[in-house]
């Protein structure tokens, strides 16, 4: 917003560009908020990634502060943006680790361990849970019958416990 | 073990009692734990089922939540419809353009049921803001409000 105040005048050299009034210098981005689609304050804009060969924006790079690490969101990803802030199009399914899963009668069956994610996409393949001891197990999305604050599992969903020294798959 | 007599006049098991509600943690419709149940409240006229009394937790002040807003219990747990208005204090308030305008500190209510009238934002060291329903947009995770900050000063 301030490059754009004291955008000086220039000599314009270009074919089918936008002019210059119309584009927007991605420092400004820089600090903006990244907001999921569910309102969730996510990190602040690090940095914006630039395809070598397009020369096209491809993915923005989120720092979530603390130890986390951060995160490269695809620019498909974002609904809207302002210098303030980004708008997601999703909620980043990343963020459910430590989230309480729950069955439909209420009962708190663990935490989420880990969310294995189709490639590097946003959809859960699985979700690993561990309850409060040792034992593992694994939900698929199917079994899921809501998703917010915490996890809650479709009803006459058994949870199939595995032991700490199984693989969970 | 001996049979129990009832001279209620109607068939009652499949009735639940205060024991089944008490001490269970209560969740909202988007799975939040709002607390555990502290009280079964009963209209002490009509004898009916009102609601119920939420502890939560030592800090926070206890809440009450009527019958009707309640979905279903279960053995662990008791299911609200709603979510609970109280539950955007805290929240960051943006204007339509995502900008940050302030966090709720307060909430008010229409004619005491879980419904928002205002929100009470707080701006700064010392500033408040009353903020109408009909500025909002979206409660979510954070409050999204329908005007932007310039417009929104004016008519507040």
């Amino acid at each position: 917003m301030i490059v754009n105040l004291v955008m000086k005048k220039y000599h314009h050299i270009i074919h089918k560009e936008a002019h210059i009034e119309s584009t927007v210098d991605f420092r400004s981005y820089i600090g903006a908020r990244v907001i999921s689609k569910n309102g969730e304050i996510v990190g602040k804009i690090k940095g914006i990634r630039v395809s070598s060969g397009k020369m096209s924006v491809e993915g923005f790079v989120v720092s979530c502060g603390g130890l986390r690490r951060d995160l490269y969101i695809g620019r498909s990803y974002v609904e809207r943006f302002s210098d303030e802030s980004f708008i997601l199009n999703i909620d980043l399914s990343i963020l459910l680790n430590g989230k309480v899963v729950v069955t439909s009668d209420g009962k708190k069956v663990g935490q989420v361990y880990r969310v294995v994610r189709k490639e590097n996409t946003n959809e859960i393949d699985r979700l690993i849970v561990r309850s409060f001891l040792i034992m593992r197990f694994s939900i698929v999305p199917d079994n899921i019958k809501y998703i917010g604050d915490s996890i809650i599992l479709k009803p006459n969903y058994e949870v199939k416990k595995k032991y700490f020294w199984k693989e969970v798959r | 073990m001996k049979s129990r007599k009832s001279i209620s006049g109607r068939k009652l098991d499949n009735c639940i009692t205060s024991d089944d509600i008490l001490g269970k943690e209560v969740i909202d419709v988007e799975g939040h734990f709002v607390g555990i149940v502290e009280k079964v409240l009963i209209d002490p006229k009509n004898l009916n089922f009102v609601g119920i009394d939420i502890d939560k937790g030592l800090l926070s002040k206890g809440l009450s939540i009527g019958k009707g807003y309640i979905e279903r219990v279960t053995k662990h747990a008791v299911f609200l419809k709603v979510r609970v208005v109280f539950e955007i204090k805290g929240m960051t308030v943006f204007d339509k353009n995502d900008s940050k305008i302030g966090v709720v500190t307060d909430v008010e209510l229409v004619n005491g049921r879980n419904k928002v009238g205002a929100i009470i934002v707080k701006r700064g060291i010392n500033k408040r803001l009353r903020i109408g329903s009909e500025f909002i947009d979206k409660i979510s995770n954070n409050v999204f409000l329908n005007v932007v900050k310039k417009e929104l000063f004016k008519k507040t």
